[in-house]
C-alpha cells in the first residue's frame, strides 16, 4: 500500500468469521434495546407526520381560524361536563363524530383514539365509588354480604358490599364526561398544526415567552430524536450478538450523557443564531390567523347548540 | 470593520485568538483560511458581536462593538441589522416551526409592520425559489433546503455584511455550485462577503482577499486568491494541505473556464 500509514496486518485479512444465512452455525436473536428504542422513534415519527398532514387535509374544522377552534373547545368542554343528561351527552358526541367525518378524520381512528383508553383509566379512578362502602345508595347488585357491620378504626361500614345504583351511574356519567371531553380535545388539536395551536393560545393570554419556548421545544425534540438514532444505529451497526444488562445500561447512561451534552451546546449555538438575527430577550412573533365569515357562522351555530343542550338539561331533568 | 490586536481566550491562558489586526472594506469578499481549530469560527463570532475580545478592540461602522455597547437597544438593532451570519450547522439556525416564519424572525424582530415583513419574506423566498418550502417544518428538509432556508432566513434582514461559516459543507455539488454563483451575485449587489471555507476550489470564486491563520491562532499571511493558493510552502507551514496538493492555475475566468486545485497520491 502506497502510504505513509503503517497498516497492521490484522486490518488487511477480511472476513474472519463464516457468513451463513441458514442459522446452523449461529443463533437467532430477538430483538434487543437498540432495536426497540429505534422502532420506538421511528413510529414516533411516523405518528408526528400522520397527524401533520391531518391537520393540512382540506376538512370543515382544518378551514377554522386556530383561535376560534381553542375558544370552541372550551365552551364544548364546558358544556359536556356541566351537562348531566345521558341522553345530551351522546347528541354532543354524535355531533362530534359527524365533525370528525366532515374534517377527514376516519370514525374508526376517533372511536379507537379515545374509547380504548378512556374507560379504562377513568374507570380504575372511579372503580371505588361504585361501592357502598365508599358511596351509599340503592343496592344494584350485591356482592358479599358479611352479617354484620365491618369497623375499621374509626369507620363502620355496612354488612353488606355492593354496587350501587347511584355509584354505577355517576361512574357512567363521568366516563362518559372524560370521553368527551378528551374526544373534542383530540378533534380539535388533531385537526390543527401543532404550531398554529399554540400560537392560538395567545386568546388565552399565555405570554409570547411560553409559546415561543414550547414551539422551539417541539422544534429541537426532532433533532434531539435524530441525534439518539444516529446514536443508537451506529451502536447497532457495531454490536456483535447480544449486549448484556451491564453494557446495555453503560451504553444508555453514556448515551444520555452525550446527548444532554449536545443539546447544551446546540442550545448556545441556537441562543447565538437568534441574537444575531436581532432577538433582545422579548421575542416578537406573528400570526397569520385570519377570522372569516367561516368561522363567524361556525361560532353562530355553536352557541345556539350550546343553549339549545342547556335548555335540553333543563326540560329532560 | 476594524480589529485592533483583538485576542481571545475561552478559558485562561488558552488561547484562540492571538493579536489579530485586520482591516475588511465595504464590498469587499474576503475568505479566511485555517486548519481545524485555528480560530476562524472564534474571528467570525466575534465580528458577529456574539462574544467579546478579551484583548484588543473591534469596530463595525466606525463604532466600537462591546458587550455594553450591544446592550443598548438602538445599537444593538442597527448592528444586527447590518451583519448577518450564516453559521455552519443549519439546525442550529433554523428554530422556528416552518420556513416562512423562519425567514420572518428576522424582519419581526426588527418590528417591521405586517406587510413590510410579507413583502421582505416573500420577495426572498421568490429570489431563492423556495416557494414550495413555505409552509414545512425545518425537520422536513434535506440539507441543501435546510442551507438555502439559512441564507434566507439572514437575507430577509438586508445586512450589508454576510458572514459565512463552511458555506458549502455537507452540500451536493450542484447545489455547491448553486451556493458560489449566489454569493457572487449578492457581491455584485454591494453585500460585503466574509467566508470560513476549507474547500479551496471555490476561494478564487468567492475571494477578493484571503486571510491565512496558522495553528498558532494568528494571521501570517494575506493578499489575493493567486498569490495564497500558489504558495505552497505557506499552505503546508499551517497544515492545510499535503505535499501531493498542486493547483492547475489558470487565473479565475468569470465566463466559467475557472482553475481546479487539489490533491492527489
Amino acid at each position: 500500500m502506497n502510504s505513509k500509514h503503517q497498516v497492521p496486518d490484522w486490518l488487511l485479512n477480511s472476513g474472519e468469521v463464516g457468513m451463513c444465512p441458514c442459522g446452523c452455525s449461529g443463533k437467532r436473536k430477538k430483538s434487543g434495546f437498540l432495536e426497540k428504542t429505534i422502532n420506538d422513534i421511528a413510529n414516533l415519527l411516523k405518528e408526528v407526520i400522520f397527524f401533520e398532514e391531518l391537520a393540512l387535509q382540506k376538512g370543515f374544522l382544518q378551514k377554522l381560524d386556530p383561535r376560534v377552534k381553542v375558544i370552541s373547545l372550551i365552551m364544548l368542554i364546558t358544556t359536556a361536563t356541566l351537562i348531566h343528561n345521558v341522553f345530551i351527552l351522546a347528541v354532543i358526541y354524535l355531533a362530534s363524530c359527524i365533525l370528525a367525518e366532515i374534517s377527514c378524520i376516519s370514525l374508526k381512528l376517533y372511536i379507537k383514539r379515545i374509547w380504548l383508553i378512556v374507560p379504562l383509566f377513568t374507570g380504575i379512578m372511579v372503580l371505588p365509588s361504585i361501592f357502598n362502602f365508599v358511596r351509599p345508595g340503592t343496592s344494584l347488585i350485591s356482592l358479599i354480604n358479611f352479617g354484620h357491620q365491618l369497623h375499621c378504626g374509626p369507620f363502620t361500614f355496612p354488612a353488606e358490599l355492593s354496587i350501587t345504583k347511584q355509584g354505577a351511574a355517576g361512574a357512567v356519567l363521568l366516563i362518559i364526561r372524560v370521553g368527551i371531553a378528551v374526544s373534542l380535545s383530540f378533534l380539535f388539536t388533531a385537526t390543527t398544526h401543532w404550531n398554529n395551536l399554540l400560537k392560538s393560545f395567545r386568546v388565552l393570554l399565555l405570554p409570547k415567552i411560553f409559546i415561543t419556548t414550547l414551539e422551539m421545544c417541539y422544534r429541537y425534540i426532532f433533532i434531539l430524536l435524530s441525534i439518539t438514532t444516529d446514536m443508537f444505529v451506529a451502536r447497532k451497526s457495531r454490536t456483535f450478538g447480544k449486549i448484556d444488562s451491564k453494557d446495555g445500561r453503560r451504553f444508555v447512561s453514556n448515551a444520555i450523557g452525550s446527548l444532554f451534552g449536545k443539546s447544551y451546546a446546540l442550545s448556545e449555538e441556537v441562543y447565538g443564531a437568534m441574537l444575531s438575527r436581532g432577538y433582545k430577550g422579548e421575542p416578537v412573533i406573528m400570526n397569520r390567523f385570519k377570522f372569516t365569515m367561516l368561522d363567524f357562522q361556525w361560532l353562530l351555530v355553536l352557541a345556539i347548540c350550546i343553549l339549545a343542550a342547556f335548555g335540553g338539561e333543563i326540560i329532560l331533568g | 470593520m476594524e480589529l485592533k490586536d483583538v485576542s481571545f481566550e475561552y478559558i485562561t491562558n488558552e488561547i484562540v485568538l492571538k493579536d489579530i489586526n485586520l482591516d475588511i472594506c465595504s464590498g469587499e469578499k474576503i475568505v479566511i483560511l485555517g486548519a481545524n481549530g485555528s480560530g476562524k469560527s472564534t474571528l467570525q463570532k466575534i465580528l458577529n458581536g456574539l462574544i467579546f475580545p478579551t484583548k484588543g478592540e473591534y469596530k463595525a461602522f466606525s463604532q466600537l462593538v462591546t458587550e455594553e455597547s450591544l446592550n443598548d437597544e438602538q445599537f444593538s438593532q442597527a448592528f444586527r441589522q447590518r451583519v448577518g451570519f450564516i453559521f455552519q450547522n443549519s439546525d442550529a439556525q433554523l428554530f422556528s416551526s416552518n420556513v416562512w416564519e423562519e425567514i420572518a424572525f428576522g424582519p419581526l424582530q426588527m418590528k417591521l409592520s405586517f406587510q413590510k415583513v410579507k413583502h421582505r419574506v416573500d420577495g426572498v423566498i421568490k429570489m431563492l425559489n423556495l416557494e414550495s418550502l413555505n409552509d414545512r417544518p425545518p425537520y422536513k428538509l434535506s440539507g441543501g433546503e435546510k442551507k438555502k432556508v439559512a441564507i434566507a432566513s439572514v437575507l430577509s434582514i438586508n445586512p450589508q455584511v454576510l458572514i459565512l461559516d463552511e458555506p458549502t459543507n455537507g452540500l451536493d455539488p450542484r447545489t455547491q455550485r448553486w451556493m458560489i454563483n449566489l454569493l457572487i451575485d449578492l457581491n455584485k449587489a454591494g453585500k460585503t462577503l466574509i467566508t470560513c471555507t476549507h474547500n479551496l476550489d471555490i476561494v478564487e470564486e468567492i475571494a477578493d482577499r484571503v486571510i491565512v491563520f496558522s495553528e498558532e491562532h494568528n494571521i501570517v499571511a494575506q493578499g489575493s486568491p493567486q498569490e495564497i493558493l500558489s504558495n505552497k510552502e505557506l499552505l503546508l507551514s499551517v497544515n492545510l494541505i499535503d505535499e501531493h496538493y498542486h493547483m492547475h492555475v489558470h487565473g479565475f475566468d468569470p465566463s466559467g473556464d475557472h482553475n481546479h486545485c487539489h490533491s492527489h497520491e
